[in-house]
């Protein structure tokens, strides 16, 4: 047990500890949501360049052709390069690809990337995607904070935007607080709580097994014993003075 | 398997989260992984290569593709035993083979390999061991908490497998001496009789790496879904969370909160105790009355056994008294997780140093780095010195470069010059000095065909010696107009032009010119040799 409790857990939680020992923790995205947003992009960028290559064929006529694909020419490269990094150094952070999924682009602390940074790691996906994209998959793939090359040199990660909130449907046993009698660690305390927040999705017959886990908090037996719990996590929520 | 040894943080995560979950499981036990596979999966797929590639690669692409659950069942029995804090051993996996490999083999080839969900019905399968209504029952239940998950995941995974096996393909090409090139599709031979065979190779082999790479990512965030699901709908993290919490309360056997509903093993005034039980064990066992009588000898033993509690308690047992209260309920304390030595390594980045502390100053910290400086010093006053002397060895080999440059004219230096046109001699030795008049004198003899061949030679030869122009020998007649018409230099154009169509039609069509045509050709004959010169001279 000692063992086990001892070693950090895997977890896709990432703490970063910011001044003054303050604690938070990136929701670090991983490689198949960062594909799917890129696959997005992607295919927006072959639809902007299609819109952007019949303007300007509808313009050849007008301007002459040396002039319409010397503007093609500047739009595309405008379009290639600065789509990931005007897009990314913007104030959402996130490609369109990206939104869509939900991520977006910080540094490593969790606060907004630099221009710089923004940059840097947007110059690395030429190298990353197109000359070596074995490099840059198995980088995203095998590091800790899912960071390839071009992450890795910038300082960013890419985070989830939003929580999801998971379904959740509380119990409601009108009982009154009552204290658990232990001392209690604070994960115990949670998964006390916890109980009571999610316990509504579950079977009756099933809350009881769960409080049976819990037999040496609580007296009664299944249905006696899910209401002590629920007052439990009642007290352990209530305001205290 | 202890549910309570769980390696990993489990709780209701969204459907990303979950999978990247997977993806971090997977990645913790990566080489464990690698190597269950390449003992187990590879090996297969060697004997499916050599066995089946002797009919078609086709056929063995399907049987890997068909294959590739099995993988998922490898991944999937040191995934979960990872989970819960068993490390898994080589010989225990391949012990295991020959049963996931016959084990519902249809199954695993048919609906394992066709659901779009199937790295989150693995698990059903593999560690519920359902079969049947239950698990199609069960899969459809976890459908509907991740199965769109699962499905994207399997897309997003077989696009990351052609990536990784493109990948590898640049990279070994990258990797490779220019000269080799591993696929050249400019190659001849390429386009030969084993076209279809090298490529079907190619394609297996390098959709086998992908997959080996890339699977094992899929089948943990099926895994992963798969736990999410259950965490969700079962409160999986809840009951570890209980049983943890259970476990670690009755090991302690005592509330350290005194509550009157709560049942005690022990009187009140022993309860007291425990704030002292919790300092030290010796002056416990001091202070406690009733084993006062054997204070002096426990001390002893204590001190002998370096003051470990565990020894002490057995001395205790040794002397064959019972003990007491207090000395059963120190052990237990002191057996507790609180009073465990806990050795924890942790790594720390050293501080980033500034940029001046690099400065070879940063040295003279340290003793023997003086030495090492002076040598480093030594070093780089030779490494410069060799440069210089390369330098200066390079530019003596070279120096021919130099005489060229310096001794000869730019007129030689200009490319060798042309001698041959289709086939005719154009260098000025084999040309008369008075092109015209030999001209002439073949055309009154009635070779029309040796004066109009001068005349075109002589033409050639002139321009070859007083243009710019470069002709080759593959050139053609069209060919040399063509270059003397891009010359801006070239103002004989219109003579040259109606030259070159006369003897075109001479020695193609066989049509003899007109005699008042070649006369006139003579008389304005403009590429005379003596001019030339003259102008050079002058112009010099």
């Amino acid at each position: 047990m000692a063992r086990v409790s001892n070693q950090p857990k895997i977890d896709t939680l990432q703490s970063v500890e910011l001044s003054e020992g303050v604690e938070i923790q990136l929701r670090i995205a991983g490689v198949f949501a960062r594909s799917l947003a890129y696959l997005l992009d992607l295919v927006f960028i072959i639809i902007a360049a299609s819109v952007l290559g019949f303007i300007v064929g509808v313009m050849d006529s007008f301007v002459g052709s040396n002039y319409a694909m010397g503007l093609y020419g500047l739009l595309m490269f405008i379009l290639t390069w600065g789509y990931f990094f005007l897009m990314e150094s913007g104030k959402k952070g996130a490609t369109f690809g990206k939104r869509i999924v939900g991520l977006r682009v910080v540094n490593t602390s969790g606060g907004i990337a630099q221009r710089g940074q923004v940059f840097t790691r947007n110059l690395f996906r030429f190298v990353e995607l197109v000359i070596m994209p074995l490099i840059g998959l198995c980088c995203t793939m095998m590091t800790k904070r899912f960071q390839r090359a071009g992450d890795l040199v910038a300082g960013t990660v890419v985070v989830y935007a939003e929580t999801d909130v998971q379904p959740s449907v509380a119990l409601n046993s009108g009982r009154e607080p009552r204290p658990p009698g232990w001392k209690l660690l604070r994960e115990e305390q949670a998964a006390i709580v916890a109980f009571r927040e999610r316990g509504g999705l579950w079977s009756g017959a099933r809350q009881a097994e769960l409080a049976s886990h819990a037999q040496v908090l609580v007296k009664g037996e299944s249905s006696e014993a899910v209401t002590e719990l629920v007052g439990m996590a009642e007290w352990l929520t209530a305001k205290k003075d | 398997m202890k549910l309570e040894n769980v390696t990993a943080e489990v709780r209701p995560r969204g459907r990303w989260e979950s999978i990247d979950f997977g993806c971090a499981l997977v990645r913790e036990s990566y080489g464990m992984i690698v190597k269950t596979l390449l003992m187990t999966i590879v090996p297969l797929w060697l004997v499916l290569w050599l066995v089946l590639g002797e009919i078609s690669f086709a056929l063995v692409f399907l049987a890997y593709w068909l294959t590739l659950p099995f993988v998922g069942r490898v991944v999937l029995y040191v995934l979960s035993r990872k989970l819960f804090g068993e490390e898994v051993r080589v010989w225990e996996v391949l012990k295991q083979w020959p049963k996931m490999l016959v084990r519902r083999f249809f199954h695993a080839i048919l609906f394992g390999r066709f659901l779009p969900s199937r790295s989150l019905a693995l698990p059903v399968s593999e560690l519920e061991n359902l079969k049947g209504k239950d698990y199609s029952a069960r899969v459809s239940l976890l459908d509907r908490n991740g199965g769109d998950g699962a499905a994207q995941t399997a897309m997003i995974g077989w696009l990351l497998i052609c990536i990784a096996g493109v990948g590898l393909l640049i990279l070994l090409n990258l990797l490779m001496p220019f000269s080799i090139e591993i696929i050249s599709f400019e190659d001849d031979a390429f386009w030969g009789d084993e076209t279809g065979a090298l490529i079907g190779k190619w394609t297996v082999a390098l959709y086998a790496f992908g997959a080996l790479l890339i699977e094992p990512f899929c089948v943990g965030a099926g895994f992963a879904m798969y736990v999410n699901s259950r965490t969700i709908t079962e409160g999986w993290d809840i009951e570890l969370a209980f049983k943890r919490m259970s476990s670690r309360l009755e090991r302690r056997q005592s509330p350290v909160l005194q509550l009157p509903k709560q049942k005690s093993t022990l009187s009140d005034t022993k309860s007291l105790l425990v704030p002292f039980l919790l300092l030290a064990a010796s002056f416990l066992m001091t202070s406690s009355p009733m084993a006062s009588a054997e204070n002096a000898e426990t001390t002893e033993r204590l001190e002998k056994s370096s003051q470990q509690l565990e020894s002490l308690a057995l001395s205790v047992d040794g002397t064959k008294q019972p003990m007491t209260e207090s000395q059963k309920l120190a052990r237990e304390v002191y057996s507790g997780e609180e009073f465990q030595v806990h050795a924890e390594m942790v790594k720390e980045r050293a501080p980033r140093e500034t940029s001046s502390s690099w400065s070879w100053g940063g040295f003279d910290d340290f003793g023997g780095m003086a030495i090492l400086k002076a040598i480093f010093g030594v070093a780089v006053y030779v490494a410069i010195g060799a440069f210089v002397l390369f330098v200066v060895f390079l530019l003596v080999k070279n120096n021919y470069l130099f005489q060229r440059r310096t001794k000869q004219s730019s007129q030689n230096l200009k490319k060798k010059r042309v001698e041959s046109v289709m086939g005719m001699n154009v260098t000025s030795e084999s040309l008369p000095d008075d092109i015209v008049k030999a001209a002439l004198e073949a055309w009154s003899q009635g070779e029309a065909k040796l004066a109009l061949s001068l005349l075109y030679r002589g033409a050639i030869s002139w321009c070859a010696d007083h243009t710019s122009v470069e002709f080759a020998n593959s050139d053609t007649e069209q060919d040399c107009m063509r270059k003397l018409e891009s010359l801006e230099e070239f103002h004989q154009q219109n003579y040259f032009n109606e030259l070159t169509m006369l003897w075109m039609s001479l020695a193609y069509g066989r049509q003899i010119p007109e005699d008042v045509s070649l006369r006139q050709l003579c008389s304005t004959w403009p590429f005379s040799n003596k001019d030339k010169r003259e102008e050079g001279g002058a112009s010099l």
